[in-house]
């Protein structure tokens, strides 16, 4: 069973669609004793960090999240928004993050990135033996986004995407799995990449 | 050196309910049929991103039909931005958590520009889509807006301005004259817009063939453009025939500016 954090901000049912798609069984709750009985844990998100973090803090989810990750050692993958809340703050507001993983969030120059916020499909490197990405174009994900993840923490095995500039599309910790795209909007290579999540990591 | 671009071509399908129409310079809709066998294609042709706008939605004064948007994001996992009648922060809301990507703003912010910073600071810019739709008349272009039907007493590129500084992730500009002509898109009025923001301007209106496209990514500095005929209609009888690049165009087209 995956657990779905409802953070009603998320897009949860373009989630829910893929992992019904594939046939995994999947359970939306804020409750955490329901999640915890959930083998790994879906933590989305779609927004500004500020009303992201408010709304989770509403629902006293801050403390869900830090207890799955950290008490309970569930394997969880952070989407969007949801990883970017993992870190300590953000460009985008003035709000404190989760400061589970050491990092900020930055937001992209005209100059890197041509526009931003920077939207579109691109391939990412990581060479991490379950998510391995060399590059190809064969598999690119999409990403719509202005701010991109600076991680200080050197525990954490990066995934990197380049458009002018490198930057951070993602991150694996221990049990943490962090992407600043959009695996649930990418086609069969964003399937795969979510297969990959529930079945091998 | 040119900075790379990231290119995004993007199939706009215009609704009337659950049917798909198309017309031109905004008159004359004719019917092109089913939605859902339109976005399995453009799905399975692994179209960057769609557009779906639902035409009667303001006239009927209803939102976008949100179990239509559930139907066609529990088939399709790709990027949809969708419009019709958003008129609040809740009304946004209701789409993106029934699977669109991003929210297409057009009509509804005609003087009322706190609709987009009222938006934006919950679901952020980069969901934000608004639609532009100018006509030029003399040596301007001005805004129309309730699918053409109406003018707009604003500067175009002050309208921009206000848009963009309200907190717009990005701005599709349609050119009202060249929509549904196929006459290629309006380079000038790209050119006008190319230096002035920082967010994507996605071009839309006239693409002809896969010829419209790399002219205006070489011409301009845009590296966004949506187009609905090219992908609906097929030779001089306009039959229906929803397609898209095939995979070996595109990536000729992509690898071209990255």
């Amino acid at each position: 069973m995956i657990g779905i954090i409802n953070t009603e901000t998320g897009n949860i049912n373009s989630i829910s669609n893929v992992l019904k798609k594939t046939g995994f069984n999947y359970l939306i709750s804020k409750n955490h004793k329901e999640l915890t009985r959930c083998e790994k844990i879906i933590f989305p998100g779609v927004g500004n960090f500020d009303a992201c973090m408010k709304n989770l803090r509403k629902n006293s989810l801050d403390d869900v999240v830090k207890n799955l990750i950290i008490k309970d050692q569930k394997k969880i993958l952070c989407i969007c928004v949801g990883m970017q809340l993992l870190l300590n703050y953000s460009e985008e507001g003035d709000s404190e993050g989760l400061g589970i993983i050491d990092g900020y969030c930055k937001k992209f120059l005209k100059n890197e990135v041509n526009n931003v916020p920077h939207i579109g499909w691109a391939p990412i490197l990581s060479k991490h033996k379950i998510f391995e990405y060399n590059g190809d174009k064969d598999a690119k994900f999409y990403f719509c986004h202005s701010y991109h993840a600076k991680i200080t923490d050197k525990e954490v095995n990066v995934f990197s995407s380049n458009f002018n500039i490198n930057f951070c599309a993602g991150f694996i910790k221990n049990n943490i799995v962090g992407v600043q795209f959009h695996p649930e909007k990418s086609l069969n290579v964003g399937t795969n990449f979510l297969k990959k999540f529930v079945i091998n990591f | 050196m040119n900075k790379k671009k990231r290119i995004r071509i993007i199939p706009s399908i215009l609704i009337d309910n659950q049917s798909m129409i198309k017309g031109k310079n905004f008159q004359n809709h004719k019917y092109l049929g089913d939605i859902f066998n339109a976005v399995r294609i453009y799905s399975n042709k692994k179209s960057h991103e769609l557009i779906i706008l639902d035409k009667s939605a303001r006239e009927q004064s209803r939102l976008f039909d949100t179990n239509l948007l559930r139907k066609i994001s529990s088939e399709i996992f790709m990027p949809i931005t969708v419009g019709g009648n958003i008129k609040s922060v809740e009304d946004a809301k209701k789409l993106i958590n029934s699977g669109a990507e991003k929210i297409y703003l057009n009509s509804t912010i005609i003087n009322n520009y706190n609709l987009i910073s009222d938006i934006s600071s919950e679901i952020g810019s980069q969901s934000i889509v608004v639609g532009v739709d100018v006509k030029l008349i003399g040596e301007d272009y001005q805004i129309f807006f309730d699918n053409g039907k109406k003018f707009y007493d604003k500067k175009f590129l002050q309208h921009l301005n206000l848009v963009v500084s309200s907190g717009a992730g990005e701005v599709i500009l349609n050119s009202i004259s060249n929509e549904g002509t196929k006459n290629g898109f309006d380079i000038n009025l790209y050119k006008q817009v190319e230096n002035e923001f920082d967010i994507p301007i996605i071009a839309s209106g006239g693409a002809s063939s896969f010829e419209s496209f790399i002219e205006l990514f070489d011409k301009t500095k845009l590296s966004a453009a949506a187009a609905s005929s090219i992908f609906s209609l097929f030779g001089l009888n306009e039959a229906v025939l929803i397609s898209y690049f095939s995979e070996k165009q595109l990536e000729e087209l992509v690898s071209k500016y990255e």
